[in-house]
């Protein structure tokens, strides 16, 4: 049954009908449903077949995430806390929250910063893609969610990360610049709405203005920690254009030297930015792909 | 304090561990770094990162095993690479015990092997290490990586 958004919230209801138009009620009875759960397989320490064998020896069924290779979609009523689980062969992660690593195309000799990096999904897909070569940063603020993150980081045999408890604004102050920077940003978690619909009760444009003030601090320091022709990828999980596209127009507006870069991803249906200047970035809906929503930006350094 | 360890300290922890376990560990990919935690013991972190000294660290590479009274006792990880080489210090153990294991359980054994810590190994599967003690493997799995237990599949 889907969710009564107008007796959850009318603000929300107000600012997304304007925000989708005619395709308003498709984005709701998206959101309304639980995503199918999906696993990444770690090729850290499993590979795909084995993780594949281990999901049928179990009777499940799953399937291909299309856009990413390591990931797969599993049965929604299988347990995925398994001691394989445990042992890290493979981590839960969103089907969507795949993509922004994907987007950052980490290499083997890279020096890159994740800077708000917990629970550490992203974190540990992007060592896998650098086979624990190279050197990620890996920054979280809240001690709980580091521990969080370092109990990831060791489930999935990371080696290659270093982890800072730090405040994400102001970060460059360290003096230390990077090939290339992720900022997966706190935001009002729209995405989330099919597992958590209180994402949506809690929403309000005082709550957005306020957390798009926090991300522009964080963009701002991404921005600086980039070396020249560096790259950021930016993401959030969340719908309001405050969040997304005005935050790329106020980097833009900020950094002459900062430039929008086209993003492909195969087998992925994405919608462009919704404004002039950040047509380059990306829109994930739920309607589009069985996903989260997901917004995504990849700018360059001094282009 | 955590802090990088000698050429000299890491080619005994080497020796040590490939002493005890009868593997052939070869640590030419990795940085090592010790916390001396008094009553837990040394632990061991292995890092295949570049330094950068400019940063705070909060944590470092991953946890690779802890050196206490003398022994060292790998982590899961640490038993992982350890045990790819291993030929001795070895339990096998089954499906459902190594679920056991890995919910926190202690398990029993048959045959009789001298006391202390051994890796392991369910199938092809290393799951960590447990101590020996009479016919009794103790179970030293972190409380943060056991499976929950309402969840079991037997």
């Amino acid at each position: 049954m889907g969710l009564n958004i107008g007796k959850l919230n009318k603000e929300f209801e107000g600012y997304h009908k304007k925000l989708f138009g005619r395709n308003y009620d498709k984005f709701i009875s998206s959101i309304s449903k639980p995503q199918k759960k999906s696993i990444r397989v770690n090729t850290l320490k499993a590979t795909k077949d084995t993780i594949e064998d281990f999901l049928r020896s179990n009777n499940v069924t799953f399937s291909q995430i299309p856009w990413c290779d390591e990931g797969l979609r599993v049965d929604s009523d299988f347990e995925l806390d398994t001691v394989e689980h445990q042992l890290g062969y493979y981590y839960i992660q969103t089907s969507s929250s795949m993509i922004p690593p994907l987007i950052l195309e980490p290499t083997s000799t890279d020096k890159i910063l994740d800077l708000t990096a917990a629970p550490g999904s992203k974190t540990t897909q992007i060592a896998q893609y650098m086979g624990n070569k190279g050197t990620i940063v890996a920054n979280e603020g809240s001690y709980v969610r580091v521990r969080a993150l370092v109990i990831n980081l060791q489930r999935c045999g990371v080696s290659n990360t270093i982890v800072t408890r730090q405040d994400g604004c102001g970060y460059e102050k360290f003096g230390e610049r990077f090939d290339k920077v992720l900022l997966d940003a706190p935001c009002s978690d729209i995405g989330t709405a099919g597992k958590n619909p209180d994402v949506i009760r809690r929403w309000s444009l005082d709550r957005v203005k306020r957390l798009s003030n926090l991300q522009k601090k964080l963009i701002s320091s991404a921005y600086e920690c980039l070396r020249d022709s560096g790259i950021l990828v930016y993401s959030t999980c969340t719908t309001s254009r405050e969040e997304n596209e005005g935050i790329i127009e106020f980097l833009l507006d900020r950094y002459d030297d900062a430039k929008i870069e086209e993003i492909k991803i195969k087998n992925l249906k994405t919608r462009m930015g919704i404004t002039d200047l950040t047509r380059n970035c990306i829109r994930i809906l739920p309607q589009d792909n069985d996903t989260e929503s997901y917004f995504i930006a990849r700018i360059r350094k001094n282009a | 304090m955590r802090r990088l360890m000698t050429g000299e300290e890491v080619l005994e922890l080497v020796r040590k561990i490939n002493l005890e376990f009868g593997s052939d560990f070869n640590p030419a990919e990795f940085k090592f770094f010790i916390k001396d935690e008094k009553k837990k013991g040394k632990k061991i972190f292995i890092y295949s990162g570049e330094e950068i000294p400019k940063i705070p660290i909060e944590w470092i590479g991953f946890h690779f095993g802890t050196i206490h009274d003398d022994k060292f006792i790998p982590s899961i990880e640490g038993a992982q690479i350890i045990g790819r080489t291993a030929t001795m210090r070895i339990l096998d153990i089954d499906k459902k015990e190594a679920i056991d294991v890995m919910s926190g359980f202690d398990i029993g054994v048959t045959e009789e092997k001298p006391a202390g810590c051994y890796i392991l190994k369910s199938g092809e599967d290393i799951i960590g290490v447990g101590k020996l003690e009479g016919k009794k493997i103790i179970n030293i799995i972190p409380k943060s990586r056991r499976i929950s237990r309402q969840f079991r599949r037997i």
